[in-house]
Order: structure tokens, then sequence, then C-alpha cells
């Protein structure tokens, strides 16, 4: 397995070049580019931009582990304005072709938003629908779409089973779940998702959860890795079950008071601990 | 005479007797799969039921045992009778294969006792205690299957070690070897000493796997193990006084 974190994850007012150096430094193999979050890439970024991204990252000796994306919690797939979901569509292809350009196999995207004034019912078949059309564009550039379970945040695809459902009805290899094990809270365990979903899981999100926060509370349910109530050893036995050896992603909320850039070599030292398996 | 217990354990081991017209391997195989009167041999059985008339287009059930039946699935098994041990002794011998799975791990202690050596006595087989996997921190949350293929499967509450050669052991749970393949005769007896049936009924992929390797597996096939030989069997029939 190889160690991956988000450019998002670089200490504020870091450059690009400086936050590769630091991830090569921490460990890391590969950095998860994020579109819509930090300046070097946005929307408007061109293609030849893009290259120059993935020029420097492979110069820094890494590589890009995928393609998420900040965006979709305002413009999303499932929203019922034609326009947001439009443009949802347009950043998630953007992504694809992204991904192409960074020379990864794999895009981050949440799909679909319950909300109180869009419910379950029609998020649910919107998002179907668009992920239907999404899939044949990403067979044709050979890029997996990583469907996040973001559970409690969208109140969307609560249990692994429905989730799996899911995918069943968009019926495309080229459509899986990029599975954060922190994402499932208080609502179950991460290792029977993975067990549940095993060889469609495109990606795997690390980071710790602690439960007795329960779900979207004032207070943040995530934390450091080990920190938190995730069961480690139990998630680590499952990955090896269903023969998962892609990227582990750790998506950090940064903590650190003073010297943030020591929350990342720590991040690299605990999934180095984990991947070898000694708890 | 038998005693009450073993003559309703005998009415609980009602088989359910499934003919399979086609089955994926070479030979058309019956399979016979003998439940006992509790709902986790009930499930199990559900799971092998599903798992063994899958494939089949034309699956019946009746209620009486044939006598040809190459394939005995006796799920989630907390007591057997010496009678009925016996009688699938006679079955491996002339040429069934019989997987058995145990449900010892549900059972009072004594009982438990009595039928590890009960399989010591009939069918030559070393059962430790069972353990509880609970919620022992230290316990592997998984039994690893190396044959027929590798596959890590979970562990169902309890599980039954047996001792084994190495070259008949199919699945470990960390230091203890839980299930096995014997050959006995002209037949074969596997032992599973931690349950499958339960995660094949709950569509656990990698119990499928396991459980459609094993029923599919030809006896002369990808297996190689130790035999015990017509005259050791008959030995040990003789001791139970059953000759």
């Amino acid at each position: 397995m190889k160690k991956s974190t988000g450019d998002n994850f670089f200490p504020k007012a870091m450059s690009f070049s400086a936050g590769l150096d630091l991830l090569k430094r921490a460990g890391y193999d590969g950095v998860e580019l994020w579109l819509g979050d930090r300046p070097w890439f946005r929307m408007q970024t061109t293609d030849a931009e893009l290259r120059l991204l993935a020029r420097q990252v492979r110069d820094a000796g890494l590589e890009v582990s995928d393609v998420a994306n900040a965006l979709d919690w305002q413009e999303n797939i499932s929203a019922r304005d034609p326009a947001k979901r439009d443009a949802a569509v347009r950043h998630i292809e953007r992504q694809i072709e992204a991904a192409q350009i960074f020379g990864t196999d794999a895009i981050l995207i949440v799909a679909g938003l319950v909300t109180e004034e869009t419910p379950y019912n029609e998020v649910y078949k919107r998002t179907l629908e668009a992920l239907h059309k999404l899939a044949e564009v990403a067979a044709k550039a050979r890029v997996k779409i990583g469907v996040e379970n973001c559970n409690s945040e969208q109140r969307f695809l609560l249990s692994p089973r429905e989730f799996a459902t899911f995918l069943d009805e968009v019926k495309s290899p080229w459509a899986g779940i990029h599975l954060d094990v922190g994402n499932i809270h208080d609502t179950g365990f991460a290792e029977q998702w993975i067990e549940i979903h095993g060889q469609r899981i495109t990606r795997i999100h690390m980071k710790d959860t602690l439960k007795h926060r329960g779900r979207c509370g004032q207070q943040s349910v995530y934390t450091n890795i080990f920190l938190g109530d995730n069961n480690w050893p139990a998630i680590r036995e499952a990955i090896r079950k269903v023969n998962y050896d892609g990227w582990l992603i750790a998506e950090m909320e940064s903590r650190y008071q003073y010297a943030a850039d020591q929350q990342v070599y720590d991040t690299a030292a605990a999934l180095t601990r984990f991947i070898s398996g000694t708890f | 005479m038998p005693t009450r217990r073993e003559f309703l354990t005998g009415l609980a081991l009602a088989p359910f007797v499934v003919r399979l017209a086609a089955a994926r391997s070479a030979a058309a195989r019956n399979v016979e799969i003998w439940q006992e009167d509790h709902c986790l041999s009930l499930e199990s059985a559900m799971g092998f039921g599903h798992l063994v008339s899958r494939n089949s287009p034309a699956t019946s059930f009746a209620s009486d045992r044939t006598a040809s039946s190459s394939l005995i699935i006796a799920p989630g098994i907390r007591w057997m009778s010496l009678s009925i041990a016996v009688d699938l002794a006679d079955r491996i011998h002339q040429g069934a294969w019989v997987i058995l799975e145990s449900g010892l791990g549900f059972s009072p202690r004594a009982e438990s006792k009595h039928q590890i050596d009960l399989f010591k006595k009939v069918f030559g087989l070393q059962l430790l205690p069972p353990v509880k996997v609970g919620k022992n921190p230290a316990a592997a949350t998984y039994v690893e299957y190396t044959r027929p293929v590798h596959r890590l499967v979970r562990t169902f509450e309890a599980i039954t070690p047996v001792r084994c050669d190495q070259s008949e052991a199919l699945a470990r749970w960390g230091k203890h070897s839980v299930c096995i393949r014997k050959r006995i005769g002209d037949g074969t007896f596997v032992f599973l000493g931690s349950m499958l049936g339960p995660g094949i009924w709950a569509e656990e992929r990698e119990a499928i796997e396991i459980a459609s390797a094993l029923v599919t597996s030809d006896s002369e096939g990808i297996f190689k193990s130790s035999r015990i030989s017509g005259r050791e069997a008959k030995a040990t029939r003789k001791e139970l006084g059953l000759l």
C-alpha cells in the first residue's frame, strides 16, 4: 500500500512546491489534489497549468494518488437548481480530465446531498441518473469515480448495504466507493464497510473518529489516526481480507496550534505503522 | 436401546435431501443436508441449501435419505449420537464426501466434552475444547483458509480447534487449526471448526467462495492427505462394540 495526503493539508500559506517537498520528506508516496480548494487548482486552471503541476509532483518524487474536489458541497449533482447540477457535472468531468493529465486512475466525489429542502428520494433518483452518465465519461477516460461515504454530512446512503445497492444500480465498473474510515462515526464499523465493498473500493481515506461526539455536533468528531475510536487492527485485517493494496490517503483536519508541519510528519508515521500491522 | 436424548436427536437430524440434476462437478451428485433442531443449524442449513441449489436448474427436496448421496452436509452440529456418528462414518467409508460444521461452541461444557470424545472414537479427530471468540481484543477477527482457496472469513462467535497434520489443515484461527479435510475409507470428511453456513446465508462473499470450493471439490482432486485404512476403521468399530 502507498501513503498519500491532500494538498489541502499543506500548512496555510505554503506554496505547492514547498508542500510537495514537505510530503516527500515526511515519507509520503503521493498527493491527493483537490479541485477548488487551493489557488493552484481551480476550474479556471488550464490544461497547460495542470501539466506543470503534474511535472512538479513528479520532480518532487511523488505521484498523484487521486483527484478530489471541494466543490460538491456547493454544486451537487443532486441539486434541484439545474445550474448547480450542470456545474457539478462540469467540475466532475474536469476532475476526470485532470486525472488523465496527472496520470492517476481515480477521482473522489460527494454524490448526493440530502437536506431539509431536498428530500432523500429525490436525491437518490437524481444522483443515480447523473452517475449513469458520468460513469460513461469515466469509462471512456478509464478513470474510476470514487463516490465518498460522507454519510453523516450528506445524510445519504447511510448504511454499507444501501451504498452497495446504490452502486449495483449505477451498474458500472467505473463507479465505486472512495471509502473514508473516519466518516462512519457512531453509525457502524469501518471494517464492515471494507468487507462489504471489497473490490469496489477505489481509494481509502484515513482518519480517526471520536464516537462519543455523535454525528455532526458543534465539535468535530474527527481526530488524528490512533487517537479516536476506530478499531485499527480490525480495519487493517479487513483490508487484508479484501486484498486492497492501493492508496491510503490521510484526510486530516489541521489541528496543531504550533508547528503545523509536525502533524504532516506524525500522520505519515501513523500510516506507516498502520501498514506494518503492528499495534 | 437408545437413550431418550439419542432418540430425540435422531428425529431432529431429519435430513433434507437435495437432488441436483446437474452439479458443477463432472458427475451428477446428490446432496443431503442434515439439520439439527435449533436456529443455528437451521440458519446454516439455509446457507448451504442456497449454495448447493444455486447452480442447479432442477432442485427438489425429499424427506428420505438417499443411499447414493455423495455429498452430506451437517451444519451447526451440537449433538450427535453414537449411532448417527457411526452411520455417518459408514457413509464416508462407502465414498461419501461429508462436510460437518461444528456448533460445539454453543453447547454446555459437559456436552461438548462428550462430543469431543465421540469424534475421536468414531472419526479419529482430536478436537480441542471450543473457544469463545467474543470481544477478546487479542483474538483474530478472521479464520484464514489456505485451501481449497485462500480467503479470510469472519469467525462466528466460537470456534472448535482441531489437532491435525499440516497436510490435512484447511484453515487456521490464530495458532489453531480449525478446519481440516481427512480421507476415511473411500470418502472424505471435512470438519469445519468455525461456522461457515451463516456467512453463506448472509451472502458473505468469501464464505460463499470457500463453501463453493469445498462443495465442488472432487474427492480425488485438489487435496492430498492421509487416509484411514479400512482395517483401522474396522478396528475402531470393533472397539466401539459395533461389530
